[in-house]
């Protein structure tokens, strides 16, 4: 039997169907054939001859099947969390950008101005609050899977307040400078943003209190965000059906990534 | 010796980081000295250390580079890094504290 042959065939075994990148197997591979090579050696020089240290050697490292689950469940727990990582940034971004769109479509949609532009902060404030609940069990999921310990309930409060807190602050900069957006774009329509202010005053002050909440949904539905909502919410279920699952896995707050 | 599977969970991990706390290894130095420094006590399967050293690098307690001044095959050297180093502690106190317990515990059985 010859040394390279029987190592190659060895390692060929060993990550056949052991999940790993292509990249990731050459230098596993390398790193190994070295390893084998220099047991044969020891062996070699010990006095075994050179059919009995190959195999010597090849016992030694044990069965390739063992190896090979091993760096399987370690390779799709490492997948796995690199998933949950990209599903945490993903949600996020994807929240603030269809938050965004609810803002403008609300802004831009028929209806009291001041109105439509409360109605698309507060469900930007909406989605928001949304997404701390998505980010939470998305960064919970992850958090999980690195083994780390994890904190639940301080994790979550946090999550809620930092959102939250962003979506407080869009709302008093709205209540503070949604008169004076109006104003804009009254003067950017009829050219006077004195006659603008004048004019829309009434409405900012009967209005708004009523049709705040009443318009969020309706700004939602009846505008052209609701091709985004519909995906969106699509995206934000499977993402948490996803998280919950993961969730469901961990045993204990914890799972090891080998799995052994 | 055998030792129940559930018994030596994480201990191998320990040891390998206890290992490469001493000095810089690879995965064939890493084997020997497991078996110097138990006194035979743990024998593993070389090929599975390989698994743990991916492990523990893929969570950022060490950090393995290609050897290259060898004249051989080249081999990966694992480093510990200090977050490694930190578990380390960590887990040592741990263990202590658990081999205290556990013989104070079997020396009662003994005695009773």
């Amino acid at each position: 039997m010859h040394e390279d042959s029987a190592i190659e065939s060895w390692i060929a075994a060993m990550l056949t169907g052991s999940g790993l990148p292509v990249e990731r197997r050459a230098e596993v591979a390398d790193e190994l054939h070295g390893h084998l090579q220099q047991r044969i050696t020891a062996y070699r020089d010990a006095g075994l001859s050179e059919e009995q240290a190959i195999e010597g050697a090849l016992a030694d490292f044990g069965s390739p099947r063992v190896i090979r689950g091993q760096l399987r469940r370690q390779q799709r727990a490492l997948d796995r969390r690199h998933a949950l990582s990209e599903l945490r940034r993903h949600t996020r971004w994807l929240l603030t950008v269809c938050g965004l769109f609810a803002v403008a479509a609300a802004i831009f949609a028929p209806g009291p101005p001041l109105t439509r532009y409360l109605a698309g902060a507060c469900l930007f404030a909406v989605l928001l609050t949304t997404g701390s609940v998505a980010t939470y069990f998305a960064s919970l999921a992850e958090r999980k899977v690195k083994h780390r310990l994890p904190r639940p309930e301080h994790h979550f409060v946090r999550s809620c307040l930092r959102w939250m807190a962003v979506a407080a602050l869009f709302l008093a900069g709205t209540l503070l400078f949604g008169p004076v957006m109006v104003g804009i774009a009254g003067y950017l329509g009829q050219n006077s943003l004195f006659q603008s202010i004048l004019y829309r005053a009434p409405e900012i002050v009967e209005g708004a209190p009523w049709l705040i909440w009443y318009n969020i949904g309706v700004a939602a539905l009846e505008s052209p965000i609701r091709s985004f909502v519909v995906p969106f919410f699509m995206v934000l279920g499977a993402a948490l059906l996803i998280t919950l699952y993961e969730r469901s896995r961990c045993v204990d707050g914890q799972t090891t990534l080998v799995g052994d | 010796m055998r030792f129940d599977r559930e018994l030596l969970k994480g201990t191998t991990e320990t040891f390998l980081l206890a290992a490469l706390a001493e000095s810089p290894c690879h995965g064939y130095q890493l084997v020997e000295q497991l078996k110097r420094r138990s006194d035979g006590i743990f024998e593993l399967g070389e090929g599975t250390v390989y698994p743990l050293l991916y492990k523990l690098e893929a969570k950022g307690w060490i950090k393995g580079q290609w050897d290259s001044d060898t004249a051989l095959r080249r081999r990966r050297v694992y480093r510990i890094t200090p977050r490694g180093r930190r578990q380390l502690a960590q887990r040592t106190r741990q263990w202590e504290e658990l081999v205290r317990g556990m013989t104070l515990i079997l020396k009662g059985a003994a005695h009773a």
